[in-house]
C-alpha cells in the first residue's frame, strides 16, 4: 500500500505542475520581478539546430510555471533557513538587503574614465564625475557578519587617479556622516532622496553653488510599500517595505518644462513626478518616468545650464540640482541610440556633471559612445 | 536534456511516461528509441546523426559477427574494424583538438585546429555500443536482430549522457522482456527523488560555494578557504555524478529496466583500490573487462602487470576530459593502486581502518585538485594555497563567511556520504515499519518540492560531464 502511494503522489506532482500551469491565465510579465517574462519560442529549421530553440523553451517553462513567485520565495526562506545569508548575489543584511556588486574590472572601467577624459578636453567646459558609492559601501555595519565586499573608496581613488581636466566628485565621507539614517533603500539598489540630498550637498562645493538647507524643503511621503530591485532579484520577503519621498524647495525654482525624449517623440510635461507610477512594482520610476534616453529641464530659476550624463541614481539627486539651473539635460548613454551631440547641443551648457553609481560604471560601457 | 531541470521533470517526463504506458508492449521500444532520440536531441540537435550511424554500424557489425562466427579471422577483422571505427569517432569528436595542440606544442609545428565541439554523451554511449561488439566477439551474448532493439539500447534517455555505462549483456534481458509493477515503480521513484535531491538540493548548494573559490586567485585564497574549498568540491561531485546515477537507474526502474549501481559510499574506501571499486564502478567495469583483462590483467609477469595497470589509468584519466589534467589525475590513482598492490599489501592491513580511511579520503581531495584544473600551473598554485605555500594567510573574514552561511549544508553532506543515514533508517524501519511507510512519501514529496523550488529559481545548476 504505501509503494503505491509513493508512486501516485508522485505521478500526481509531475502531472498537477505542467496542467495547471497550462490552465492559469498566461502572464505577459512578472509584477514581483519587474520584468517581461519569456515569449514561447520561434520554431524553425535554424532556431532548432542552433539550440535556441531549447533554451528558449526552458525559459518558457521556467518563466510559466504554476505559483513562481511562491517557489521563489519558499526557495528564499530554504537558503536563509540552512544559513546563508545572501542569495543571487544579494546580502539579507539588518532589516535591508544589499546588493554584493562585482569587483573592478579594468577592461570596463578604465576606457570609460578615458572616455570622460576625451569628452573634457573636447568640450573644454568645466566637467565633473560624481561616481556615487552604493550601500555595500556605506552600510557596510549592516551586512551579515564577516560578510566582505571589496573596498569602494579605494576604487573611487583610483579613477580619481586617471581623471585629466575632469574633478571627482567624493560623497563617501558626506554620506558615511550619515549611514545610520535612511540614506539608502532597503529592498532597492538606489539611494532615497535623503541621500541624494546629503550628495547634493556635496555637489554644491564641487560645482560652486551653496546648497540648501535640510530645512529649505518640504518632504511629501508619496509612497509607503515600495519593494524595490533586490526584493525581486533576491527573493527574501521579510524585509520592511520603504516609502519614497519627494523633496520640494519651499522658496525655489519651479519647473517650467520637461521634455522627454527627442525630435519627433518628443513629448512635453509640467512635473518631474509620475504619480502613476506609485500604485504599480516600479515606483523609483516616479522620478522622472524612469530610464528616458534624454530629458530636458527647464526652471524658472536664473542661473547656468548643466548637462547630466547619468544612471538612474541622478534621477533622485536633479530635483535639488533644479534649484541652482536655469536648465539641466539628463542624457542616459544606455538608452539613447542617436550620436549624443545630435540631441544635444554642447556649446549651450556652462558645466557638465556625470552621475554614475560605482557598479554601473564598472559593468556598463555605453558612456564610451559619448565621444 | 539534462534530468535536473523543469523541463525534464515537468514536460518530458510526464508526456513520456503517458506515451510509454499507454503503447502496446510490442512497439514500447520503438516509443522508447524515438523519446531517446528527442532527449538527446534536445541537448545535440546536430550530433544526433553521428549517434545513429554509429549505433546503426555497431548493430551491423553484430549481425556480420554472427553470420561469420566461424571463421576466426573475419571475426577479428571485424572486432577491429568496430573498435577503430568507435574510438575513431571518439577520437575526431572527443580528442582531436587535444591531440592537435599537443603535437603543434610538441613538434613547435602549426597545424590548423578545427575546434570540433564535443557531443554531449559521446563517451557513454560509445563505450556502451562497443561492449556490444567485444561481448559478441567473446561470443558472451546472442545477436540482437532487431534493428529498433539495438537502437533503443544505446539511445536509452536514463542513461545516455550521464551513465552508468550499462553493458549490453547487463540488459540484454530487459530489453527483449520486462516487467513494470508498483514494486519496480516505487523503487524507480524513491531513487529518482533522491537522486534529484542529490543533485539539486546538496550538490548544487555546495558547488556554489567552490565556484566562487575556484574563481578566486589562488594566491588570493587563505589555507582554511583552499581546504573548504576543495571539500566543497568532493561533495559536489559526488552528491552530483551518484545524483545523476540513483536519478537514471530510478527512471530506468520505471520503465522496466535494471541497471548496474554505479555508486557504493566512496568516501568510506579505505585504500585507493577500494575507493574504484565503489566510485563510478561501471566505468572501472568497463575498463577491466575490455582493456585490462584483454592486455592480459594480472595472469602475466609483474612488469607487463604494472604496465598494463599504466595503460589503464592513464586511459581512465583521459576519459574524464581531452586535457594532460585528466591523465595526470589516472595516472595518479595508478601509480598509488601499484603501490598498494606490490609494495605496500603487507603493510595496510597492520594499520587502523579509521588511519586507512582518513589517508585514502586525503589522496581522493587531493586527486580532485588535478581534476578540477585543466591548467596545471593553477592547479599547482591551488596546491600551494592548500599547503600554505604562497596563500593569503591561514583564515580571513571572507573565509568564516563563506564557512558559517554554509557549514549546515557541509555538514549534511558529510553526513550523507556515509551510510549512516541508510544503516539508520533501515534499523528504525526493523522497529516502526508503519511509521517509516507513512513517513516516506511525505520526506518524498518534501524533497520534490523542494527540488523543485531551487529550480524555479535555478542561480547555479551546472552540468558536470559536458567534456567526458
Amino acid at each position: 500500500m504505501h509503494k503505491k502511494i509513493s508512486v501516485i503522489l508522485f505521478a500526481l506532482i509531475i502531472f498537477a505542475i505542467p496542467l495547471i500551469s497550462l490552465f492559469l491565465p498566461y502572464q505577459k510579465i512578472s509584477v514581483q520581478e519587474n520584468r517581461m517574462l519569456a515569449d514561447f519560442p520561434k520554431f524553425n529549421f535554424d532556431e532548432f539546430t542552433s539550440k535556441r530553440f531549447m533554451k528558449g523553451f526552458d525559459d518558457f517553462v521556467s518563466d510559466h510555471i504554476a505559483f513562481r513567485d511562491q517557489w521563489t520565495t519558499v526557495k528564499a526562506d530554504l537558503v536563509t533557513d540552512i544559513g546563508k545569508r545572501d542569495n543571487k548575489g544579494v546580502y539579507l543584511g539588518d532589516n535591508c538587503l544589499i546588493e554584493n556588486i562585482a569587483s573592478p574590472d579594468p577592461s570596463v572601467y578604465q576606457p570609460n574614465t578615458e572616455a570622460i577624459n576625451a569628452f573634457a578636453k573636447k568640450i573644454n567646459k568645466p566637467t565633473f564625475l560624481l561616481l556615487a558609492p552604493t550601500a555595500a559601501e556605506i552600510e557596510r555595519d549592516r551586512l551579515p557578519a564577516f560578510a566582505t565586499t571589496y573596498d569602494q573608496s579605494e576604487f573611487l581613488k583610483t579613477v580619481g587617479e586617471n581623471l585629466k581636466g575632469v574633478a571627482l566628485i567624493n560623497t563617501v565621507s558626506t554620506l558615511s556622516a550619515h549611514k545610520n539614517e535612511y540614506i539608502y533603500y532597503r529592498t532597492d539598489h538606489h539611494w532615497t532622496s535623503l541621500g541624494a540630498y546629503y550628495a547634493y550637498t556635496q555637489v554644491g562645493k564641487d560645482l560652486g553653488f551653496t546648497p540648501l538647507a535640510y530645512s529649505d524643503f518640504e518632504i511629501t511621503h508619496a509612497a509607503g510599500d515600495f519593494n524595490g530591485t533586490l526584493y525581486s532579484k533576491s527573493g527574501y520577503r521579510s524585509i520592511t517595505s520603504d516609502t519614497i519621498d519627494f523633496y520640494t524647495a519651499k522658496n525655489g525654482s519651479s519647473l517650467q518644462s520637461l521634455v522627454i525624449g527627442s525630435g519627433d517623440d518628443a513629448k512635453t510635461y509640467n512635473s518631474i513626478y509620475f504619480k502613476d507610477w506609485l500604485t504599480q512594482k516600479d515606483k523609483y520610476s516616479a522620478f522622472f518616468n524612469g530610464n528616458q534616453s534624454i530629458e530636458d529641464i527647464k526652471t524658472n530659476g536664473q542661473g547656468k545650464n548643466l548637462l547630466v550624463l547619468k544612471d538612474s541614481y541622478a534621477h533622485s539627486l536633479v530635483p535639488f540640482l533644479m534649484n541652482h539651473y536655469s536648465r539641466i539635460t539628463m542624457v542616459d548613454m544606455r538608452y539613447l541610440v542617436q550620436p549624443l551631440d545630435e540631441v544635444v547641443k554642447l556649446k549651450d551648457y556652462d558645466q557638465v556633471l556625470f552621475v554614475y553609481n560605482v557598479d554601473t560604471f564598472n559593468t556598463d560601457d555605453s558612456i564610451q559612445s559619448i565621444n | 536534456m539534462v534530468f535536473s531541470s523543469l523541463t525534464f521533470m515537468y514536460v518530458f517526463l510526464p508526456l513520456v511516461m503517458t506515451i510509454y504506458y499507454a503503447a502496446p508492449k510490442r512497439i514500447r521500444n520503438l516509443v522508447l528509441l524515438i523519446e531517446g532520440m528527442i532527449f538527446y536531441a534536445w541537448g545535440e540537435p546536430v550530433y544526433i546523426i553521428v549517434v545513429m550511424a554509429s549505433t546503426v554500424m555497431d548493430y551491423l557489425y553484430g549481425r556480420l559477427m554472427d553470420k561469420y562466427k566461424g571463421s576466426k579471422k573475419t571475426m577479428k577483422a571485424l572486432i577491429v574494424i568496430s573498435i577503430v571505427s568507435n574510438l575513431g569517432i571518439l577520437a575526431v569528436f572527443k580528442y582531436s583538438s587535444f591531440i592537435i595542440d599537443s603535437v603543434n606544442g610538441i613538434f613547435r609545428l602549426n597545424i590548423p585546429n578545427p575546434h570540433i565541439p564535443l557531443p554531449v554523451g559521446v563517451s557513454f554511449h560509445t563505450f556502451q555500443s562497443m561492449s556490444y561488439t567485444i561481448d559478441m566477439y567473446f561470443g558472451n551474448i546472442a545477436v540482437q536482430r532487431n534493428l529498433v532493439s539495438f537502437c533503443t539500447y544505446v539511445t536509452l534517455f536514463p542513461q545516455m549522457v550521464a551513465g552508468p555505462i550499462v553493458r549490453y549483456s547487463e540488459v540484454e534481458h530487459d530489453i527483449n522482456k520486462r516487467v513494470i509493477n508498483f514494486h519496480t515503480l516505487d523503487e524507480g521513484v524513491r531513487l529518482f527523488i533522491k537522486g534529484l535531491a542529490k543533485k539539486v538540493l546538496l550538490a548544487n548548494n555546495i558547488g556554489a560555494v567552490w565556484s566562487t573559490i575556484q574563481a578566486t586567485q589562488a594566491s588570493n585564497l587563505t589555507v582554511v578557504q583552499s581546504w573548504f574549498g576543495i571539500l566543497c568540491f568532493t561533495f559536489q561531485i559526488y552528491f552530483d555524478f551518484s545524483g545523476y546515477s540513483d536519478m537514471a537507474i530510478g527512471l530506468g526502474k520505471m520503465l522496466g529496466f535494471t541497471f548496474p549501481q554505479n555508486f557504493n559510499y566512496p568516501y568510506l574506501a579505505k585504500s585507493i583500490t577500494e575507493f574504484w571499486r565503489r566510485w563510478h564502478i561501471t566505468l572501472g567495469m568497463w575498463f577491466r573487462y575490455y582493456l585490462y583483462i584483454p592486455l592480459g590483467g594480472n595472469r602475466c609477469s609483474k612488469v607487463k602487470q604494472i604496465r598494463n595497470l599504466l595503460i589503464v589509468w592513464a586511459l581512465t584519466g583521459l576519459w574524464h576530459g581531452a586535457s594532460w589534467n585528466f591523465m595526470l589525475w589516472g595516472l595518479y590513482f595508478g601509480v598509488i593502486i601499484i603501490l598498494e598492490k606490490f609494495v605496500l599489501r603487507r603493510f595496510l592491513d597492520k594499520i587502523p581502518g579509521v588511519i586507512r580511511l582518513i589517508v585514502t579520503f586525503f589522496l581522493v581531495v587531493c586527486g580532485w585538485v588535478f581534476f578540477e584544473f585543466d591548467n596545471l600551473s593553477k592547479g599547482f598554485a591551488y596546491f600551494g594555497a592548500m599547503f600554505g605555500v604562497k596563500s593569503a594567510g591561514a583564515i580571513n573574514s571572507e573565509t568564516i563567511y563563506q564557512i558559517y552561511t554554509n557549514a549546515i549544508i557541509f555538514v549534511v553532506c558529510a553526513i550523507f556520504a556515509t551510510d549512516l543515514p541508510a544503516k539508520a533508517l533501515s534499523k528504525i524501519s526493523e522497529k516502526a515499519t508503519k511509521a517509516v511507510h507513512i513517513l516516506t512519501p511525505v520526506a518524498q514529496v518534501g524533497a520534490l518540492l523542494a527540488s523543485t523550488t531551487f529550480l524555479v529559481d535555478a542561480s547555479y545548476n551546472p552540468f558536470l560531464y559536458f567534456r567526458f
